[in-house]
């Protein structure tokens, strides 16, 4: 027997074992590239969960939970996920966006199956880097609407698009048309319903101010948010717990650091539409 | 001078012009452009590819070369098509792969074929098996959304360090080969069946630092034929 056909003998059974473990383990995998935009599985998460929301017939009275920037943090996001089913008491979880670092189809797909584990209904706005590549068209795909809104007792949500940088300000990000639309429409309630939209709550993921933000139009953005019932806004994006006024004009804008400081927020809304926000560490 | 003499001189030079001519025809110039021709004539591909999926696009059309010692390396370009999915529009993707191929197994009896580099016959397996292929490759995107350097309204580059438009893979597969014997041969010289397992720089960083995320996750399959002209 030669050197060679020794060689053959060891490495071709360990060969034929790696591969066909390396092909049995990626079988019907398929994939045509990084963003190929594909997927399999659930689509049209933001409809299906406000559907659930709504089954759920909450009162005036709730709780949810805000947790953001959980991109490329699958393990913490998992654990935040078993904390958060845990707590009989929370309602339903917002996530303040960048659920994916490089807009990659799969991260999507990833952070989508770890979320999906959630035993609430949990709603999303998107981040900048969920832009990323073709993210934008997978986001609009998996969840929905990159602006939408819902009530929920006498809060008005108004979950927007913020990242204005990554459409290189071609599209109106915010997009007052949209801001227009539902002020009009709690305008309406309201003259039907005295009171029954009392507070409006915002999410975002970056804040004005930020440089994803169309800083250009920060003031008339204030000027629409005075105009909404107790405006109160959420945001992601700037990776630390922050409390901010940045208009000086008493709307606070609560920001949640990311998912790896193994931090997020709980938000209590009480009968008279007050709320109060604690931190909770996981 | 007489006329015998200038008639001998005219003789003695044509002779010479004629001499120079023929040894001209072996010029080191003629030599020289041989040499160039030759390199050129082994940059004609000599493998084609027809590959389905392996993160480099739906289907993709290739040309290779092959070389070094019993041709175990291999270059490839390979222009990929993806389809509009759930994306905006659809996509060419472009893909320069280098491939180490360390062993070729005979299977099967065996046959004449002729070797193109040293132009010598060998009896070679009519199938071969090449249990490992191992790849390193560049997939580019075309497409607007994607880019090489961060655009400029990202703080000189310094945003999100990352290129979207390309990706470095890597790729582990086998092949099983049909080598044509000399007389059958129409059109091609081998032709392979492989498969491809592989995985990019991104999603390597996504799964290193997350128990969450599995081997298995991050791995795709490709297929593929190639044929080899000559």
């Amino acid at each position: 027997m030669t050197q060679s056909q020794k060689i053959y003998k060891r490495v071709l059974p360990a060969a034929i074992l790696l591969l066909g473990g390396l092909c049995m383990s990626s079988c019907n995998k398929f994939e045509y590239h990084p963003y190929q935009g594909k997927f399999e599985g659930e689509k049209h998460l933001t409809s299906s969960n406000l559907r659930w929301l709504e089954k759920l017939e909450l009162g005036n009275n709730y709780k949810f939970a805000f947790i953001s920037d959980t991109q490329r943090r699958y393990d913490e996001t998992k654990d935040v996920v078993k904390d958060l089913n845990q707590r009989d008491e929370i309602d339903f979880v917002l996530h303040g966006g960048d659920m994916t670092d490089f807009g990659l189809t799969n991260e999507f797909v990833w952070m989508r199956d770890c979320l999906l584990k959630l035993n609430k209904p949990w709603l999303t706005v998107i981040g900048n880097h969920d832009f990323l590549g073709n993210g934008e068209h997978i986001y609009e795909e998996m969840f929905g609407q990159l602006n939408y809104s819902f009530t929920i007792g006498h809060v008005r949500f108004e979950a927007l698009n913020t990242v204005a940088l990554e459409l290189d300000y071609s599209t109106p990000v915010p997009d007052f048309d949209f801001l227009e639309k539902e002020l009009i429409y709690i305008n309406d309630v309201n003259k039907q319903h005295p009171d029954s939209i009392q507070r409006t709550i915002f999410l975002m993921h970056s804040r004005p101010g930020d440089e994803q933000f169309n800083n250009n139009v920060m003031k008339p953005f204030k000027r629409y948010l005075e105009y909404f019932p107790n405006p109160v806004c959420f945001n992601g994006h700037n990776h630390r717990n922050e409390i901010l006024d940045p208009f000086e004009c008493g709307i606070l804008f609560y920001g949640v650091t990311d998912i790896s400081d193994r931090q997020y927020y709980i938000v209590t809304i009480h009968d008279d539409s007050s709320y109060d926000v604690k931190t909770i560490d996981f | 001078m007489t006329v015998a003499m200038m008639l001998k001189r005219l003789i003695f030079s044509l002779l010479c012009l004629v001499t120079f001519a023929v040894s001209a025809q072996t010029t080191g110039h003629d030599l020289r452009v041989e040499q160039v021709k030759q390199r050129w004539l082994n940059a004609i591909p000599c493998i084609g590819t027809l590959q389905y999926a392996g993160d480099i696009g739906f289907l993709s059309l290739g040309l290779g070369w092959d070389y070094g010692k019993n041709d175990r390396w291999e270059t490839h370009l390979q222009i990929g098509f993806l389809p509009k999915l759930e994306t905006e529009t659809e996509a060419l993707t472009f893909t320069l792969r280098e491939s180490f191929v360390p062993w070729s197994l005979g299977l099967g009896k065996r046959a004449w074929v002729d070797n193109r580099k040293s132009g010598s016959w060998n009896r070679r397996a009519v199938f071969s098996f090449e249990p490992a292929v191992f790849s390193l490759f560049i997939n580019s995107i075309f497409n607007d959304e994607f880019w090489v350097k961060e655009p400029d309204k990202y703080n000189d580059g310094d945003y999100y360090r990352f290129s979207s438009k390309m990706r470095i893979h890597l790729g582990i597969g086998s092949r099983i080969s049909l080598n044509v014997p000399h007389e059958k041969r129409t059109h091609f010289e081998r032709v392979s069946f492989y498969y491809e397992v592989s995985t990019y720089d991104l999603a390597i960083i996504s799964a290193i630092p997350n128990k969450a995320i599995t081997l298995g996750d991050i791995l795709c399959l490709g297929i593929g034929l190639q044929y080899k002209f000559f």
